[in-house]
């Protein structure tokens, strides 16, 4: 082969590479990371969401009072950190499964029976002290409440809006696509193989160079691939993010940012690799000294 | 040393290429980048990440969630003004206006956003709706044990008038209306210009399922005159 052809066809197999190596790991963060539960798991424990989702009721009660006349107290004192914990490891694991085809439902069952208790406790109380008839208006406030209370411990615990993106069908029009993640995944590392074997086989009399050029293919992917991610994450750009409740903030961008900086450290550890590559390069290529 | 120079340079010239190679690698893969996002339809993509990550939400603090500002809102006119005029973006958390209507002796200060830490504060103007001075519907909602407590006294014909830094906007109440919680027909962006706000339905015990409030229709726009709408 001539030097200008096998340099043209270096060129455009290290074009090659370079996309297939950045969808390798752009796919292998989307099926490791993204679509892993352990990945929303670690930022609940991390930005301990649980104590916020906590708060966050008892803010909400706190200012309902004069409107519902329902003490905070009978709602505090039927939550706890733990349940909550539950409940949002709950939703959490549900979506995945959903994701992954393994189940059909993200709903999530909880224990009020303490809720319940402590507000129907509450009613008769408030019914006792007040004279107030026990009829069925009575009976359909207090189913009412429970009900209430109920959906907006859920609505809140769903740190992650897995409920609301399952409502507004986003999550059904992901699930068909999940699988071809992993797909994705094994053909673009396949590709890449194939690649540099083809590149070998270009610079089979002179394998060596197969460390340069492989070297830049990994750079310029990283390059890619860190430079946008990198923006995006030391701008803080996901601090635009709609949603201000503090929970459902810290856990949307949470995850965000760790996608973003998943990519990041992939991207630095190609750079390493690319000099590393590049630095044997060079070794080999040294002319002994005369 | 002539010939070390030109052995030098010519030892140069043929580490060239291999220097320039990633460079050039690189430019090229930008250019199929960009030539890929220009040739595939990303509107509706990006519509949507507009919507979800709006520039003027981008919070300031260093803590996550929510960025209240307080601005003392002028409710006394001075200066010129304009029937048409420029609105100004309010930023989520941002203390923009000051509603008042008279006949039901309110005055509040509308806070851009709903979130249960501004409805401590104020009236909210939902971030899903437009912004008082654009054409559509604004939409205005507080709690019923604060500051919208004498929202049900508001008649037909009461003016409400909004104060903003970017100018004055009245209202006349034209139809008292209740709903339920789910309906959001009174609250869709849809429709002709319009000021809803609302409330809950006082209720004995427990929460309100139902909603009231009041549809108002514009009356005047009056926007204020700055060196650079004269221009």
């Amino acid at each position: 082969m001539n030097r200008p052809l096998q340099y043209l066809a270096s060129v455009v197999l290290t074009l090659l590479l370079v996309f297939t190596l950045a969808g390798s790991v752009v796919l292998g963060i989307v099926k490791y990371r993204a679509l892993d539960a352990d990945t929303c798991n670690r930022i609940l424990a991390e930005k301990n969401l649980d104590v916020r989702v906590l708060e966050n009721l008892t803010a909400y009660y706190t200012e309902q009072v004069n409107t519902s006349g329902i003490p905070v107290s009978v709602y505090t004192e039927s939550l706890s950190v733990e349940q909550i914990h539950g409940i949002i490891e709950q939703s959490i694991r549900n979506a995945f499964a959903y994701l992954h085809g393994k189940q059909d439902t993200v709903a999530v069952e909880a224990d009020f029976s303490k809720l319940e208790q402590n507000l129907t406790a509450f009613f008769e109380q408030y019914a006792d002290e007040n004279g107030y008839q026990k009829d069925k208006a009575y009976e359909k406030s207090l189913q009412k409440a429970i009900e209430n209370a109920k959906t907006n411990v859920l609505t809140t615990a769903d740190v992650f809006r897995f409920s609301t993106l399952h409502e507004a069908k986003v999550l059904k029009k992901l699930r068909p696509y999940v699988p071809w993640v992993s797909r994705g995944f094994v053909l673009c590392l396949m590709a890449s193989v194939v690649l540099l074997a083809l590149l070998a086989a270009v610079h089979r009399k002179a394998l060596k160079q197969l460390l340069y050029w492989a070297a830049s293919a990994v750079c310029t992917a990283s390059l890619l691939m860190t430079v946008p991610a990198a923006v995006i994450h030391f701008t803080r750009w996901f601090d635009r993010f709609a949603v201000k409740s503090d929970q459902i903030f810290t856990a949307v961008t949470g995850y965000l940012y760790d996608m973003t900086g998943a990519v990041i450290i992939a991207g630095v550890i190609g750079f390493i690799l690319a000099a590393g590559m590049w630095i044997a390069f060079g070794l080999l290529n040294r002319k002994p000294a005369a | 040393m002539a010939d070390a120079a030109i052995k030098k340079s010519s030892g140069f010239a043929k580490k060239l290429p291999w220097l320039l190679t990633p460079v050039f690698l690189t430019l090229l893969s930008i250019g199929i980048v960009l030539l890929v996002y220009l040739l595939i339809p990303t509107h509706r993509l990006q519509n949507y990440l507009n919507i979800a990550f709006m520039d003027n939400l981008k919070i300031t603090s260093t803590t996550a969630g929510l960025n209240i500002v307080d601005k003392n809102i002028n409710t006394d006119v001075q200066g010129e003004m304009s029937d048409t005029g420029e609105v100004i973006f309010p930023k989520f958390g941002e203390k923009f206006a000051t509603l008042i209507c008279e006949d039901i002796d309110l005055t509040v200060g509308v806070y851009y956003g709903t979130t249960p830490e501004l409805l401590a504060l104020g009236a909210c103007l939902s971030s899903q709706n437009k912004v008082v001075g654009d054409a559509g519907n604004v939409v205005i909602s507080a709690h019923v044990n604060t500051y919208f407590a004498d929202l049900s006294k508001m008649e037909v014909g009461d003016l409400v008038t909004i104060y903003t830094e970017y100018g004055i906007f009245t209202y006349e109440a034209k139809e008292a209306i209740r709903f339920e919680k789910t309906d959001k027909s009174y609250v869709v962006n849809s429709g002709t210009d319009r000021l809803t706000l609302y409330t809950c339905e006082a209720d004995v015990l427990g929460d309100s399922d139902m909603r009231i409030g009041m549809v108002c229709t514009p009356v005047s726009k009056q926007y204020y005159v700055t060196t650079e709408t004269k221009e």
